[in-house]
C-alpha cells in the first residue's frame, strides 16, 4: 500500500494480543509507518512495547486485527516464510547481542554469511557499514575491547549490513550513559536520513524531547498518543 | 551461488563445532567405533558360518557309498532303486577316483598327503543324491539304508543343523546388540550436538533474527554430526580389516581345514554398512537434538 508515493512499511489495524489467561498485552492498536519515517514507541514497563516488537518480527501473530510489515501479512505468515520477513528487517537489542568470540568485523559479516553472501560482497558491504557507524578503525577489536557505545554501533552495523528497509531498535540506549545514548539516536537518525525507516522503542523521555520525532505512547496495552513532537516539547502523559 | 555459499558456511561451521566441543566429539567418535567393531565382528562371524555351511554341502544332498563287496554289475540295479525312491529328484555317480580328486581339491595346499593313493584308493564308489526338500532327507536316508548294495549313508544334517543353530543365535544376538548400540550411539551424538547448540545459542538466535532458515541452521549441526560419524566409520573399517586379516584369517588357516572368507570378498558390504549406519545415526541424533534451539 502506498500513500503520497511512499510505501507503507508498518500497518497495525485494530491489533490485539492476548495471553493464554485471556488478559490482553495490547488491544485496539492502529497506526501506520511509511517509508523513510522515524518513530519512537515509548511507554512504561508492561505497556506492550515488547509485544509490538514480537508482532513486527513475526515471532507471534496477533489475536485480533491485522499486522502488515513490508508487505508481509503477519496474520497469515507461514512459519517457513518468517525468515523472508526478517530479511527485510534489521534489529538492534538493548544488550547488543554481539558474539564475544568474533571481532567486530566478524560479527557484522556473520549476518551476511548466514544468508549466503559471497566473500567479496561481504568485505565491501561490511567496510561500508563500519565506516557509516564510525568504527572502521575498530574492525579487528573484540566486543570486550569496545565500550558500550561502540558495541551498540557494531550492533547497528550488523542490523544495517543486509540493507533492510526497516530498522527496529529495542531500547538501544538502555545500557548506555546519556551522552552515548544521544550519539546512538543521532546515528539512527543519520541512517534514517539515508532512506531507512527507523522505529526506536524506548522509555528515555529525554531523548524524545531532544530529537523531536514522531512518538507513539503506549499505556497498559493501549495506544494513547501518536504525534510528532516539536523540539523541547514534553510528551503528553 | 547463495546456496553453495550457505552450504560451505555450514560445512565450515560443522568443523568448527567439532573443535569447540572436542571432548564430547571424541566421546561420540569412540563410542561409534566400539559399536561398529562389535556389530561388524558378529556380522563377519555370521558370514563365515554361512560359508562353512555351504562347504559342508547342500542341505538337500546325501551321499551313499556302496558296500565293500559291490561290483560294477550292480550299478544299474542300485541306480534304478535310487531313482524310484520317493523325494529323490536326481543323483550323480561319484567314482572312487573322482572322490579322491575332490578330496585333494578340498585340502588345497595339504593335498600332497594324498599323493600315491591312486594305486590303493581306500575310498568307495558312491552316489550323490539330491532330495526335493531338507525335511525329507531323513526319509530318503532310511530308504537308502535298506537298499541292498549300499554300505553307508551320509547326511550332514546334524552337523549343518548345529551350524545353522549357531548362526541363527549369532544373528539374533547381532540384531539385539545392533539395536542397543545404535540407540546408545544416537543418544551420545544427540548430547554432543545439544552441547554444541547450547554453546552457540546466541549465534543461533541471531541467525534466526537476521532471517536464516531453520534448514540452514540445522545443516551446520547435521554436518558436525555427520563428520564425526563418517570419520568413526572409516576408522572402524580399517580397524576391523586389520583385526580380521591379522587374527581371524590367520587363525582359520592355521587349522589346515577351514578357510575364513577373505576380507577382499566382503569389504564392500562392510564399508557400505559402516558408512550408511553411522551417517543415519549422525543425521537422526542431530535432528532430534537441535529443534529446541530453533524457536525464536
Amino acid at each position: 500500500m502506498t500513500t503520497n508515493n511512499r510505501k507503507t512499511v508498518i500497518e497495525f489495524s485494530g491489533v490485539g494480543e492476548s495471553y493464554q489467561s485471556g488478559e490482553f498485552a495490547i488491544r485496539g492498536v492502529s497506526f501506520t509507518v511509511e517509508e523513510g519515517d522515524f518513530l519512537f514507541i515509548c511507554g512504561e514497563s508492561g505497556a506492550g512495547k515488547s509485544t509490538m516488537i514480537k508482532l513486527m518480527t513475526g515471532e507471534i501473530k496477533p489475536t485480533e486485527g491485522r499486522v502488515t510489515i513490508n508487505g508481509y501479512n503477519v496474520n497469515k505468515l507461514k512459519p517457513g516464510k518468517v525468515p523472508l520477513l526478517r530479511r527485510t528487517l534489521g534489529v538492534v537489542f538493548q544488550d547488543f547481542r554481539l558474539i564475544k568470540k568474533k571481532t567486530a568485523e566478524e560479527n557484522v559479516a556473520f549476518a551476511m554469511r548466514v544468508l549466503g553472501a559471497g566473500p567479496v560482497q561481504i568485505r565491501r558491504r561490511v567496510s561500508y557499514v563500519m565506516d557509516l557507524v564510525g568504527l572502521k578503525d575498530k574492525m579487528n577489536s573484540y566486543p570486550t575491547e569496545l565500550s558500550g557505545g561502540e558495541q551498540q554501533r557494531v550492533a547497528i552495523a550488523r542490523a544495517l549490513v543486509n540493507n533492510p528497509s526497516l530498522i527496529i531498535a529495542d531500547e538501544p540506549t538502555g545500557n548506555l550513559d546519556p551522552q552515548r545514548s544521544y550519539e546512538i539516536i543521532e546515528l539512527l537518525s543519520k541512517i534514517n536520513q539515508l532512506g531507512s525507516t527507523v522505529v526506536v522503542i524506548t522509555h528515555d523521555y529525554e531523548l524524545l524531547r531532544r530529537f523531536a520525532k514522531r512518538v507513539i505512547y503506549m499505556n497498559q496495552g493501549s495506544l494513547v498518543m501518536d504525534k510528532v513532537l516539536r523540539p523541547g516539547e514534553e510528551e503528553a502523559q | 551461488m547463495s546456496r553453495m555459499n550457505r552450504f560451505l558456511y555450514s560445512l565450515a561451521d560443522g568443523l568448527k563445532g567439532i573443535l569447540r566441543n572436542l571432548m564430547m566429539s571424541l566421546m561420540s567418535f569412540s563410542m561409534l567405533i566400539g559399536s561398529l567393531l562389535v556389530v561388524g565382528s558378529l556380522s563377519l562371524l555370521v558370514v563365515n558360518i554361512d560359508a562353512i555351511i555351504q562347504d559342508l554341502g547342500d542341505q538337500n544332498e546325501i551321499m551313499v557309498y556302496v558296500h565293500e563287496e559291490y561290483d560294477d554289475s550292480e550299478f544299474n540295479r542300485i541306480s534304478q532303486t535310487i531313482m524310484e525312491t520317493e523325494h529323490v529328484v536326481g543323483f550323480t555317480f561319484v567314482s572312487r577316483e573322482t572322490a579322491l580328486e575332490e578330496m585333494k581339491t578340498d585340502l588345497e595346499e595339504y593335498a600332497s598327503i594324498l599323493e600315491g593313493m591312486e594305486e590303493d584308493n581306500p575310498l568307495r564308489d558312491g552316489f550323490r543324491i539330491q532330495v526335493d526338500d531338507p525335511a525329507n532327507v531323513e526319509n530318503v536316508v532310511a530308504a537308502m539304508e535298506n537298499v541292498d548294495g549300499i554300505g553307508n549313508v551320509e547326511a550332514r544334517t546334524d552337523v549343518v543343523d548345529s551350524f545353522l543353530k549357531t548362526r541363527n543365535a549369532v544373528n539374533l544376538i547381532s540384531i539385539g546388540l545392533m539395536v542397543l548400540l545404535a540407540g546408545i550411539s544416537t543418544f551420545i551424538i544427540m548430547n554432543t550436538i545439544k552441547m554444541s547448540a547450547y554453546t552457540r545459542r546466541e549465534e543461533i538466535a541471531i541467525m534466526r533474527m537476521v532471517g536464516a532458515t531453520k534448514g540452514t541452521i540445522r545443516l551446520s549441526f547435521v554436518t558436525e554430526a555427520m563428520i564425526i560419524c563418517l570419520c568413526g566409520s572409516i576408522v572402524s573399517f580399517f580397524a576391523i580389516m586389520l583385526l580380521y586379516q591379522e587374527l581371524i584369517e590367520k587363525a582359520f588357516s592355521s587349522t589346515g581345514l577351514l578357510q575364513a572368507v577373505p576380507f577382499q570378498e566382503v569389504w564392500g558390504g562392510v564399508l557400505l554398512i559402516f558408512v550408511g549406519a553411522s551417517l543415519m545415526i549422525g543425521i537422526l541424533g542431530s535432528l532430534l537434538s537441535i529443534n529446541k534451539y530453533l524457536k525464536v
